[in-house]
């Protein structure tokens, strides 16, 4: 991480998030810290049950750790209520999902705009067009998500995550539905955002392949940091996984 | 966000389409009702029927209490009674300047044709009259007829009057502008009113304004009088009109259907919409991940509360409105409103149902609403669904609240509005079983759910997981359930066990009442006394008087009778003094007015009669209350000074065997009456009044159990159609056709099994209620159960909760898996 002069995006700070009864816990994460800087794309590998998700949906301030801090853009998300948590991540980080999430009654159009709408600014055609058009989607603006294919509804899913230009983009097994066509176009679709838009990318994946698009891969075991490689290859990657599913 | 929920709305108005048809319905029973409601209390702005040529009219009073200015709570006189003017207040008027004539109207008792009542000849002054043929009567048996008659001068008709059938000649016949009515001369008009004045009016000389006599009217009179001074539309006060009594009752009983139709539309709807925000759960969780706050959640839920509550509100007004005739002409056809009764179109009724429509709508919205608006992001990426119910402490406080309003209120079930406290009964017993019925899913749907196959452990996981379903579509069978539950054996339990009271109370072997429309006449009683093994004869004439408590007027149910024959005719409970003194000025009155007003025998009891005349009346003695028995008995004579028609309602006798009713009947046949053994009459009576009941019970609930039936179909058809998915999935994992539609049909099961039960609660916590309200004054309460009517109504339920569950997947949706 020395290479990186410009401060994290996104800092995590002992991390621990425990699910089930106080007398058997489950401690999905177990003290993880994490710096995440802008421009650089960070993939999370892990096994089942790693959590992966977890730590993403705490980052992005989509769930709420059980104890230690999240820092987004230098700002404390357990500070927060859960109106002014919504805002900041409306404003500063964009979400892309496995199954796309889009609202089925909602125009390609009008689901990518969502975030502004909800954010009361009265998104500019332009705009919106501009995203979709970025996402090579702007024949589709008008279509309903049941008139389009998975691969187009993930860049949907896209656009709608960079309307409000946000410092960070998580995505969560973003390939996952696709074929590996489609599922390729969404991975240079984001590798173009980490490169000429200087994002921070955090991706979750069990896709040796998808992994090696990031700039540095992350593997997590039982809820803790097991490692981490940067200029990932998809063999490498395959190795390391294997090597943590045996142990 | 009204700008994403318009839009929404405008994409998915089918997902709309069962919030849109419980508001819409539920919107028209009201407004329907309503504007029945607003029809039947109808009157004071119509113009008069008798008084129609200018004129200043000083009536008597319309209902008690003690000063000239009645307060508008106090209640009106008895439906049938008016109240009189004083003959000495005839000197004091005739000298009001301003004044042309001074008419004395009287209007005694006199049934001929379509003609009522017995009106000095110079009454035609107050109305158009002309003489169509012959002339004016100058005897006192002569008697003027209006047309269309097919009487000819000279010809000697027979007129029922308070003292029997009298023979008059007709002297002449008359077009009148008035409602129809006999002319006789001052002296026989003054006879068969027994020398009671209805009205004293003032014709206005020419140039006199009417409102000015009356001022100078009342100033005559002065501040204490309990007389009224009318003119214009007011003297439609004056007139007694024949169908007052029924559109008394048709006011309460619209105004009871239209209090069911509100509440009952205000919990179907409220539970629609808050069962469809569950069922969106995870959209809402989509939101919230794309960055709404959970406010901006509340708010998307808030305008399609609101956009749904207007588009239906608006339907349902207008299909109220074009109901509204529909109703009106079926309760004039069935005699439960007068003839003539029709819809005017007033604007409050589709109004208040358009805002009942969105009130409701917004409140079921907004307990969801905050509900979704607690939605975590998170769950969007787990299949979350509608989650689960529990019983929660709301709930239960919620419950017991419901449970102790029935305590107050079902005391008054064993009064005269006991059949609308019944209704209230019934549903805040509804209500309760609405909060306790998540406690009932899950063993119910064990229960049902036994076996080892694949289907029955997929229903049983169905209902652990989906209480909250199941508790959504189970309330609209409750509510159905309870309410025709409720109300059916409720009705039938009350009306058995007062019907036994009163046979009980009756010693009377024989009963003769009147044989056609006109009323037994008063002589009939010495008549019967006259025939041989006749003990004793006692007239009975039921009506209301008042008593005043802390300022407060009150109704008071009354018999008049003849206190010595009473004591041997009827099982009297008395407590205090003795029946035998009931004769001139003096009352007995039940253990708990007595004890209201401190009352003991001997004590001054001052009562307004049906008249409204005050009376200060001795305490001759004290009973216990008991159902069967009025408030409180006074003597015949007072009857015949104070009610307007001082005939018998029946006479009870006692005959040495019942088989003598024969020879009383052929003493009473030329009165105009008929003789019956008291069992056969009461029989009789018990089956009218059975008659008038259903009438009355399909009115009130007819139209409701129909939107509650839709409202069952509507959440089941909701429920399944929210289901496809999962459905779908089942099918492509190699679940049948027929295994699908098994699972739904266990699933309506257990559904309609939970209503059912809760309804069941419901009817058994009626009964109880009713037990505990007759129990302190009746010795037994005769429970009845309308086996038949309920169980096709429970039928009725199942068969809709089946048909509506399955129906959705009847082509099922994993036909293209």
């Amino acid at each position: 991480m020395t290479e990186h002069t410009t401060p994290p995006v996104v800092r995590l700070r002992e991390l621990t998030r425990t699910y089930g009864p106080a007398d058997a816990p489950v401690h999905a994460l177990d003290g993880v810290s994490l710096d995440l800087a802008e421009g650089t794309w960070t993939a999370v590998m892990g096994p089942s049950g790693s959590g992966k998700s977890t730590l993403l949906h705490c980052a992005a301030g989509l769930d709420r750790p059980t104890s230690g801090d999240v820092l987004i853009g230098g700002v404390r998300l357990g500070d927060l209520d859960e109106t002014r948590l919504t805002r900041l991540r409306r404003d500063r980080v964009g979400f892309v999902f496995q199954s796309f999430n889009l609202l089925p009654s909602l125009t390609a159009e009008m689901n990518a705009a969502l975030p502004l709408l909800l954010a009361r600014r009265r998104p500019r055609r332009a705009e919106v067009r501009d995203a979709l058009a970025a996402v090579g989607l702007a024949d589709r603006a008008t279509h309903r998500p049941a008139e389009l294919s998975g691969g187009q509804r993930q860049r949907v899913a896209i656009a709608r995550a960079l309307i409000t230009e946000p410092q960070v983009v998580f995505a969560d097994e973003p390939t996952g539905a696709l074929d590996s066509t489609s599922g390729r176009e969404v991975l240079e679709l984001l590798r173009a955002l980490v490169d000429e838009r200087k994002r921070a990318v955090v991706m979750v994946t069990h896709d040796p392949v998808a992994a090696s698009y990031a700039d540095r891969v992350v593997f997590l075991r039982d809820g803790r940091v097991a490692g981490e490689q940067g200029q990932p290859t998809p063999r490498r990657i395959a190795e390391r996984m294997t090597e943590l599913e045996r142990r | 966000m009204t700008a994403l929920a318009c839009y929404t709305f405008r994409a998915r108005w089918i997902g709309f389409a069962g919030s849109l048809a419980a508001v819409a319905l539920g919107v028209a029973l009201f407004t329907a009702a309503g504007l029945t409601l607003a029809a039947a209390m109808r009157g004071s702005d119509e113009p008069p029927r008798w008084y129609i040529s200018p004129s200043v009219v000083v009536a008597g009073p319309d209902g008690a209490g003690s000063t000239p200015h009645r307060s508008a709570t106090d209640p009106p006189l008895p439906p049938g009674e008016r109240g009189f003017v004083p003959a000495a207040t005839v000197p004091t008027l005739s000298t009001v300047d301003g004044a042309s004539t001074v008419i004395v109207d009287r209007a005694g008792y006199a049934r001929y044709g379509p003609a009522g009542e017995a009106h000095p000849w110079a009454a035609g002054a107050l109305h158009p009259v002309r003489m169509r043929d012959g002339a004016p009567p100058t005897r006192d048996d002569h008697v003027v007829v209006t047309s269309p008659s097919d009487r000819r001068p000279g010809d000697v008709i027979t007129v029922a009057t308070v003292s029997g059938p009298e023979p008059f000649t007709v002297s002449g016949v008359v077009d009148s502008a008035a409602a129809p009515a006999l002319y006789v001369t001052d002296a026989t008009a003054a006879r068969l009113a027994r020398d009671r004045i209805a009205a004293v009016v003032l014709l206005p000389r020419p140039g006199t304004d009417p409102h000015t006599l009356a001022e100078r009217a009342r100033a005559a009179l002065g501040d204490a009088t309990p007389l009224r001074v009318l003119t214009g539309s007011d003297r439609r006060g004056a007139e007694l009109d024949p169908d007052a009594g029924l559109e008394i009752a048709a006011v309460s009983l619209v105004g009871t259907t239209a209090g069911v139709a509100g509440v009952v539309a205000a919990v179907v709807v409220s539970g629609t919409f808050a069962f469809t925000v569950a069922q969106r759960r995870r959209e809402f969780a989509l939101l919230r991940a794309a960055g709404a706050t959970p406010g901006q959640v509340r708010a998307v839920v808030v305008a399609e509360a609101a956009l749904v509550g207007s588009v239906a509100g608006v339907a349902g007004a207008v299909l109220g409105t074009v109901l509204a005739p529909v109703f009106a002409a079926w309760l004039a056809r069935h005699g439960m409103a007068p003839s003539d009764f029709a819809v005017r179109p007033v604007w409050w009724a589709p109004a208040a149902g358009f805002a009942l429509g969105l009130v409701v709508a917004l409140a079921g919205a907004s307990v969801a609403a905050r509900r979704a608006a607690r939605t975590a992001p998170v769950d969007a990426l787990r299949e979350a669904s509608t989650g689960r119910s529990a019983m929660t402490v709301t709930r239960c406080v919620a419950a017991a609240f419901c449970l102790g309003g029935v305590v107050p209120i079902a005391r008054l079930m064993a009064g005269p509005a006991g059949a609308a406290y019944l209704l209230l009964v019934v549903l805040l017993l509804i209500m309760a079983g609405a909060m306790l019925l998540p406690a009932l899913p899950i063993p119910v749907g064990t229960l049902l759910t036994v076996g080892r196959g694949a289907i029955a452990a997929l229903a049983r996981a169905d209902v652990l997981a989906e209480r909250r379903r199941y508790v959504s579509t189970a309330v609209p069978v409750l509510i159905t359930i309870g309410l025709a539950g409720g109300a059916l054996v409720g009705t039938a339990t009350i009306s058995a066990t007062e019907a036994a009271a009163l046979r009980h109370r009756l010693t009377a072997s024989v009963v003769v009442t009147a044989a056609g429309a006109a009323a037994l006449p008063v002589s009939a009683v010495e008549r019967t006394r006259a025939v041989p093994g006749v003990a004793a004869a006692m007239p009975v004439k039921t009506t209301t008087v008042f008593d005043s408590v802390g300022g407060r007027v009150r109704e008071v149910s009354a018999w008049y009778t003849d206190g010595p024959a009473a004591a041997t005719l009827i099982r009297l409970p008395v407590a205090a003094g003795t029946f035998a003194e009931l004769t001139d000025d003096s009352v007995a009155v039940n253990a708990a007015l007595a004890a209201a007003h401190g009352w003991r025998p001997g004590a001054r009891a001052r009562l307004w009669l049906n008249d409204g005349a005050v009376a200060e009346l001795r305490v001759v003695a004290v009973f216990a209350d008991r159902l069967g028995l009025p408030e409180l008995f006074l003597p015949w004579s007072l009857a015949a000074a104070h009610s307007t028609t001082p005939t018998p309602d029946a006479i009870y006798l006692a005959v040495g065997s019942p088989a003598d009713h024969r020879a009383v009947d052929a003493a009473v046949t030329a009165l105009g009456g008929t003789a019956l053994p008291t069992a056969q009459y009461l029989t009789t009576l018990d089956s009218e009044f059975d008659r008038l009941n259903r009438l009355a019970l399909l009115t009130v609930l007819g139209a409701t159990l129909v939107y509650t039936a839709i409202s069952i179909a509507n959440t089941q058809l909701i429920a399944t159609t929210g289901r496809r998915r999962e459905l779908a999935t089942l099918r492509r994992i190699g679940a049948t056709r027929g295994q699908v539609r098994w699972l739904l049909w266990r699933g309506a099961l257990t559904v309609w099994s939970v209503g059912v039960a809760c309804g069941g609660l419901v009817t058994v916590g009626t009964l109880i209620a009713i037990h505990a309200a007759l129990g302190r004054s009746t010795d037994a309460v005769s429970t009845r159960v309308p086996v038949l009517p309920l169980l096709a109504v429970v039928v009725c339920c199942g068969a809709i909760t089946v048909a509506a569950g399955v129906a959705p997947a009847w082509r099922p949706p994993g036909r293209r898996p």
